[in-house]
């Protein structure tokens, strides 16, 4: 296991990532996110999140075309590097084994 | 660009800008906007942004720490520095012209042109003015050290000189609405939220223009 460790927003930016595929960028992920957890996000921690993901190389950028709707500014497109697939399976990895047989977690009582 | 809702809009943005926030963000927050999101949402996405781009920033250069502590002490100790130093100075040259100027008002002036004298309430005018230079100066001297921390500095300098002044306007306004046709109290007003909220910030303002001119200029 890598020493580097996930974040609980930084793996959950990561799930986004994978869940909208090629055309991930700020506005999907964000989408992606406030659909799962029935919050409202933050686009600046979205990027923040990104930003981090991107210096550890688990995930790589590209900057798109200028478009009208967004006031001539590009899209950042964002995808989930190998590096960052094989970190994704290992917190998951973790984390079941931490959850797995744990009294508290069953039937909801401590 | 109809309406205050889109000038509010526009004001976020400038200030994204302004504070080098990603471009893309920038772009994405815009498409939100445009797809129905309210103004206050845009406000609240905006002020988050700048907090992360600023982590972010120190994340990268812890260096802004000490850029900023020693911003923010600067303009913490400012205030000591007038009132043990330059006011003396400010003091002096107060005493040089004020009685004389009050006392050839008093004798030669009829009662009108002493009602507008009490209204431009000249007896601040010479340490508003110094103390505005002296931030003009100051802010000119940090941006000219750090020229890439130039808006964080006038924002902790404007930030600082506008809250140290709450008290005495908050004062300044509960005198007002006491007497609101007294002529003292609404020149006291007048004056001191003209300098406080206006010129005060303007010096900052140009004192960093100044200098970031002068580096972008070599």
């Amino acid at each position: 296991m890598s020493r580097e460790t996930l974040g609980n927003f930084e793996l959950m930016v990561l799930l986004a990532t994978l869940r909208v595929g090629d055309e991930a960028y700020g506005v999907p992920i964000a989408r992606e996110l406030e659909t799962t957890s029935g919050k409202d996000v933050l686009l600046g921690s979205v990027y923040a999140a990104l930003d981090r993901l991107e210096g550890k190389g688990l995930v790589a950028s590209r900057v798109g075309d200028p478009t009208p709707e967004r006031g001539g500014r590009a899209k950042k497109y964002v995808r989930v590097t190998a590096k960052g697939l094989r970190q994704i399976r290992e917190t998951q990895s973790t984390l079941v084994k931490l959850w797995r047989g744990l009294p508290a977690l069953r039937g909801g009582t401590a | 660009m109809i309406g205050s809702r889109m000038k509010s809009h526009d004001v976020a943005i400038r200030l994204l800008r302004r504070f080098h926030v990603d471009e893309s963000l920038v772009g994405d927050l815009v498409e939100l906007r445009r797809s129905g999101r309210s103004p206050l949402w845009f406000w609240r996405q905006t002020v988050n942004a700048l907090a992360a781009h600023v982590a972010t920033d120190v994340r990268s250069d812890p260096s802004v720490v000490v850029v900023t502590a020693t911003v923010v002490a600067g303009a913490l100790a400012l205030p000591y520095v007038w009132t043990h130093w330059l006011g003396h100075y400010a003091n002096v040259l107060h005493a040089a012209w004020y009685p004389r100027a009050f006392n050839w008002f008093t004798r030669s002036s009829p009662h009108a042109l002493w009602q507008v004298v009490v209204f431009l309430h000249p007896w601040e005018w010479d340490f508003d003015i110094l103390w505005s230079a002296m931030l003009y100066v100051v802010t000119w001297g940090l941006i000219r050290t750090w020229p890439h921390r130039a808006h964080v500095i006038v924002l902790i300098f404007v930030l600082s000189n506008v809250s140290q002044s709450l008290p005495s306007l908050g004062r300044s306004v509960f005198d007002w609405s006491r007497a609101p046709f007294n002529p003292v109290w609404t020149s006291n007003l007048i004056w001191y939220g003209f300098f406080e909220l206006v010129v005060i910030p303007a010096s900052i303002i140009f004192g960093a223009r100044r200098a970031s001119r002068v580096v972008v200029g070599g």
